[in-house]
């Protein structure tokens, strides 16, 4: 168990004399215990990060701490690590028990009883006493998963790494495995990192979410302070499924705490910051699908192109105007509404988002905790 | 049988033909000839006629078959261990990221392309009384001291360079073939620097060992042997070299990550990944040498007068010798008989190892 410090860590690969930067002066802080999670797309440089910590690869610059330990020059096996690979990597030509056994084997501090006891123990918790001869060969994807994770754990790693480890998985085992994880993390209460391209996985699991995007972090935070206040455009469409709409808004007016905009020819005035905003400035405006509803008249008017009917709600799929996206709204299942029908959306104007051309949030004067007590609110 | 089907199995048929025919005649026919002859006095000129067990009982009793099979069998032995550790290691070395592999990989594989007859002929004069072996190692007794300073000085650069780039912080591997050159470069300027000092006086020595032209002994093998192993091994190791680096480039990346995350040195590494991973490669490659050594034919014969018949005579020498003996009668069927016994032997050495548990398989 211990404490994880980025310092300005930075990565460059360099090839044919030209240098390329993956990971660009990182600074990070992992609590001691924390369930965190690296999500981002493919090539954001998120397994490159864990690979860091693992010692798998080297840090170009920048300091890594463990505990406020400098470990850059430490081997992976002398940082204390476990680590599950998206692969397992289990070693196909030994048995379960040699493969939770290889790494107090080549530890060589544990008596032959003490490795056996140490092995079953393990075994034991992530319920696999059963398949202790087996091959690797002769197991099921979940149960490969379980042995990567015992061979991780029987060394009691200070640390415990995972890089996409369900992503080999069928979904219904996916969500067993998740449940299992966060059940694992709870009873050995280790610091764990977990890299995932799945925003579902990094939600449902993590205490601490690292959104990364090409090579720096777009924003670390809770599930819920992600969800509910997005930092930059990248992680509001990232993180939420289905993902946010995002429409032009182009400012009208302007009062100290009051933006007057027009989206799709629609007013709408919103309670925000304006200081650093001009009239006639295009803004992008965020609208998750569950925060629309249809209402009578007025509001932002469409017709249904397609409905996804999935029991408890369905999803709308509505053209607004030739030339954008369609605009997704979520409503109960019950709602009755047939393709091509002409509907009309309303925006809860303190249930939207609004970023500047960079991409960057514009703070609202709505913070968070009031804005739940209003989800509630509007829930009833 | 329907029309279709008996239409496909005619053109399965002649499609196998030519594997068939060849079987058939080259193997099948020729082993039954062989079994038959084997019983007879047949010499290519008269009428066979049967013997019993009299060809067998003869060839167990010449002491040059004795001699031939344990040539053989210790021939077999000495390579197959040895090409198979050699490929194995090569195969690991140049499978390794390191500057200049492409030339490693050409240069290492270049020997055996060469015909076994050339080699053979290089061989003799590198092995002849004023050949160039004993040549070099006249030079190197002669210029011993020379040779000191350049050993100590390769292993002063060797772990300078080491040492630089590890201060510059920069994981060097030891055995960088690039580095090994670098070094080997830098004390042959050293030598060179210090030629015609008192330190590089050289004194003339000569070697003259007779390596080919002996009946001598050295272990277990006449000393001819030991020349034919050398020269055998310089023309097969390569290939199966290859076949190795097939391998070892066909493991996955992930599991020696995984093993050093698990604390696995790269010795062990190798020692518990890459051999067990390696075992059906293993497998063919001592299959391919024990069958290879066991029929040794082409460079002891290719020897020829330049060395004495009871100190590279092979079993499969020993066949073409009774068959076509000089200025002698042929023997037929002692030729047969001995062809037969050789081909047991090889069966079952096969049959062995497979029961020895050298694996088809590497994850069974």
């Amino acid at each position: 168990m211990s404490s994880i410090t980025f310092q300005k860590v930075t990565k460059q690969y360099s090839k044919a004399g030209e240098s390329k930067t993956v990971i660009d002066a990182v600074d990070l802080l992992i609590d001691d215990g924390e369930f965190t999670v690296f999500v981002g797309p493919s090539g954001c440089g998120k397994s490159t990060m864990l690979r860091m910590v693992a010692g798998l690869e080297s840090i170009t610059d920048g300091e890594l701490l463990f505990d406020g330990e400098r470990v850059n020059m430490l081997s992976p096996s002398e940082r204390g690590i476990g680590m599950v690979f998206q692969s397992y990597a289990l070693y196909p030509h030994m048995s379960v028990r040699d493969n939770i056994g290889f790494p107090l084997r080549m530890a060589g501090k544990l008596s032959k009883a003490e490795m056996k006891n140490a092995i079953d123990d393990v075994a034991d918790m992530l319920e696999i006493e059963h398949l202790l001869e087996h091959k690797p060969g002769q197991l099921s994807g979940g149960q490969r998963q379980r042995v990567a994770i015992g061979r991780a754990l029987v060394r009691k790693p200070r640390v415990f790494l995972l890089d996409e480890p369900l992503s080999n998985l069928d979904t219904a085992l996916r969500v067993r495995m998740r449940l299992q994880l966060a059940e694992y993390h709870k009873k050995l209460g280790c610091t764990i990192i977990y890299v995932t391209h799945d925003q579902t996985e990094a939600m449902t699991l993590a205490d601490k979410v690292v959104v990364l995007n090409g090579g720096h972090i777009e924003q670390v935070g809770s599930p819920r302070e992600l969800y509910e206040s997005p930092a930059t455009r990248f992680v509001a469409e990232f993180i939420g499924s289905p993902k946010m709409n995002l429409l032009n808004a182009k400012v009208m007016s302007l009062s100290p705490s009051v933006a007057m905009l027009s989206v799709l020819g629609v007013p709408l005035s919103i309670e925000t910051d304006t200081r650093g905003l001009v009239p006639g400035q295009t803004l992008s405006l965020g609208l998750r699908p569950e925060d629309l509803a249809l209402g009578p008249a007025g509001g932002i008017a469409g017709q249904v192109m397609e409905r996804e009917y999935m029991g408890p709600e369905s999803l709308l799929y509505l053209s607004v105007r030739e030339d954008s996206e369609p605009l997704l709204v979520r409503c109960p299942g019950s709602t009755e509404v047939g393709k091509d029908e002409r509907v009309h959306v309303q925006i809860n104007p303190e249930r939207c988002y609004l970023f500047d051309d960079q991409g960057r949030a514009i703070p609202r004067s709505v913070m968070p905790s009031k804005r739940a007590v209003n989800s509630q609110a509007f829930a009833e | 049988m329907s029309a279709t089907s008996s239409h496909r199995s005619f053109y399965g048929l002649i499609l196998v033909a030519p594997f068939l025919v060849t079987l058939l005649v080259f193997f099948v026919y020729a082993l039954i000839r062989a079994l038959v002859y084997s019983f007879t006095d047949y010499n290519l000129f008269n009428e066979p006629e049967f013997v019993g067990l009299e060809n067998f009982l003869g060839i167990l009793k010449d002491k040059l078959f004795v001699t031939a099979f344990f040539n053989t069998v210790l021939f077999a032995v000495i390579v197959t261990s040895l090409q198979t550790l050699l490929a194995l290691g090569l195969a690991v070395v140049i499978g390794g990221n390191f500057f200049g592999k492409q030339f490693f990989r050409v240069a290492f594989y270049v020997p055996s392309i060469l015909s076994s007859a050339a080699v053979t002929l290089v061989f003799i004069w590198f092995y002849q009384n004023n050949g160039f072996l004993n040549g070099f190692l006249s030079d190197l007794v002669s210029h011993r001291r020379s040779l000191w300073i350049l050993i100590a000085g390769f292993i002063f650069w060797w772990i300078a360079l080491v040492a630089i780039y590890a201060l510059r912080g920069r994981a060097v591997n030891w055995f960088d073939p690039a580095l090994l050159l670098l070094s080997g470069f830098l004390s042959l300027l050293l030598c060179w620097g210090l030629s015609g000092s008192e330190f590089t006086t050289a004194e003339e020595a000569v070697v003259s060992v007779n390596w080919l032209g002996t009946q001598e002994y050295f272990g277990p093998l006449p000393r001819t042997m030991w020349a034919i192993v050398l020269q055998n091994i310089f023309t097969t190791v390569p290939t199966f070299m290859l076949l190795f680096l097939a391998g070892v480039q066909g493991i996955p990346k992930d599991l020696y990550e995984a093993a050093t995350i698990d604390g696995a040195s790269r010795w062990r590494q190798f020692l518990h990944i890459t051999v067990p991973q390696l075992a059906p490669v293993t497998y063919v490659v001592v299959t391919f040498g024990v069958i290879g050594t066991l029929q040794m034919f082409d460079q002891v014969a290719l020897m020829g007068e330049a060395a004495p018949l009871e100190s590279r005579v092979t079993l499969a020498y020993y066949v073409y010798h009774s068959a076509f003996p000089p200025g002698g009668q042929p023997h037929v069927g002692i030729a047969s008989a001995s062809a037969l016994i050789l081909a047991a032997i090889t069966l079952a050495v096969v049959y062995l190892q497979k029961l020895m548990g050298v694996r088809e398989k590497a994850n069974g």
